[in-house]
């Protein structure tokens, strides 16, 4: 499953066709996200970055910025724990890419019980 | 805070640097440093253990990028967090999208930033190896539970064949060896879906009796474990198992031998084994020439050879009276 906040959500849907994806808004409260989505934080205000919210451990973050700062990357890394950096063109690779660990992660957390 | 089985890797091509971490950091880690990322490649690659490594960016020959990148493939249960007085995003973003960094700390360093980075770093490397051991037994325990169902399946299948139980043991040996020495990612055992068991076992069936029909147009059974052979080896992917193919006939005997590897590679008692048709089918044929060959009075033999690859096996079919 993927998650989105984003204030273009038509932008993402054309370069993620075919995907589901649930949409929130920087401004609302995050719901929790089930074991092992996506979560994909597009052009994340500064101001948002510099408070955290909690976000389920399992969740895979990719922050997606046409030109990121190197101020931008060190918040979504230390303070979202940001595992992959994408612009628009090389969104549908980042997401695949991370879609086997997270279903590996879905698998394990049905087997094992729910993640730490 | 004193955390000193914490071993961490330092590497900043500044001396003075080195210096520094080392007094600000050591009486609360282990701490070593390196000059250059060589030069901590070297140290691992002679058997040195770190939890933590720490890279600065901007270096002459290796950049920290690539350290930590080079790290992250070759020992990738070490955390790896970068180090810059810089704002270079290319080499960032490869931190990230290619080494898997945990963190980036900027120079000059803030100490109890990189105490807390360090520390964090170190549980996240506790729980990943929490987990894995985790995931090892969830494997063990679905490998287990995987293959009691199948073989409880083809036992069900045999019985109402009206195969001999010596075939069925048979089976299971056969398959059991040629798959033995196959390693595999517990990972894909987590994601085999259980609820299509009982539906692998009524495809085998399925496939055995339409080979059933196929060989019945053939009376005797010494023509029926030839024609069973014979597809066996054409149902290999091609240019495997027919290479090392040998026949011979001497005192009444057939003697048939040839690399199991290929035709028994997948095995449909092997969980993580292929489910596909051509892989069904070929354990259907598998379990036919033992079925005939029970009632030749013939025995089929797997010998792992290890002279020449890993996992392969040579079999061998002997028929114990003339055909």
């Amino acid at each position: 499953m993927i998650h989105c906040i984003s204030g273009q959500p038509d932008v993402i849907g054309r370069h993620l066709a075919g995907d589901d994806i649930i949409f929130h808004s920087y401004d609302q409260p995050l719901p929790p996200f089930p074991i092992g989505a996506i979560l994909i934080l597009h052009e994340p205000p500064i101001a948002w970055l510099r408070n955290p919210v909690h976000i389920q451990p399992s969740t895979q973050r990719i922050l997606l910025v046409e030109n990121p700062s190197a101020g931008a990357i060190r918040l979504a890394v230390n303070q979202f724990g940001v595992v992959r950096i994408s612009d628009l063109a090389s969104l549908s690779k980042a997401v695949k890419e991370l879609f086997r660990d997270s279903a590996l992660m879905a698998a394990q957390d049905r087997v094992e019980g729910p993640a730490i | 805070m004193s955390t000193p089985q914490i071993r961490v890797a330092f590497v900043d091509d500044e001396p003075r640097t080195l210096r520094a971490f080392r007094w600000e950091f050591g009486e609360h880690f282990h701490i070593k440093t390196f000059l250059a990322g060589s030069e901590l490649l070297a140290a691992l690659a002679a058997g040195e253990q770190f939890d933590v490594l720490i890279s600065d960016q901007r270096m002459p020959g290796m950049t920290g990028d690539e350290v930590l990148k080079e790290v992250s493939e070759r020992y990738p249960p070490i955390r790896r967090l970068v180090m810059t007085a810089y704002a270079d995003v290319g080499p960032l973003q490869t931190c990230v999208n290619e080494a898997g960094i945990d963190g980036y700390l900027e120079k000059p360093w803030d100490p109890d930033e990189v105490r807390d980075f360090i520390v964090r770093a170190h549980g996240r490397l506790l729980q990943a190896r929490s987990r894995e051991l985790r995931r090892i037994a969830a494997g063990n325990d679905r490998w287990s539970a995987i293959q009691t169902s199948r073989i409880s399946g083809v036992a069900q299948l045999c019985k109402a064949l009206g195969f001999d139980s010596t075939v069925k043991n048979t089976f299971y040996q056969t398959l059991e060896l040629s798959t033995f020495f196959r390693p595999f990612d517990w990972s894909d055992l987590l994601l085999i879906d259980s609820s299509s068991e009982q539906e692998l076992i009524l495809d085998f069936l399925s496939s055995i009796e339409s080979l059933m029909l196929l060989g019945s147009e053939f009376k005797a059974p010494c023509q029926r474990v030839l024609v069973y052979w014979w597809m066996l080896l054409k149902e290999c992917p091609e240019g495997q198992g027919s290479s090392f193919f040998k026949q011979c006939h001497a005192n009444g005997t057939i003697s048939l031998s040839f690399d199991a590897g290929a035709p028994f590679g997948d095995s449909i008692l092997d969980p993580c084994g292929d489910r596909d048709p051509k892989t069904i089918r070929r354990n259907a044929l598998l379990l036919l020439v033992i079925q005939e060959l029970q009632a030749l009075g013939g025995s089929l033999l797997l010998v792992p050879d290890n002279a020449r690859f890993k996992g392969d096996l040579l079999m061998r079919i002997e028929s114990g009276r003339a055909i």
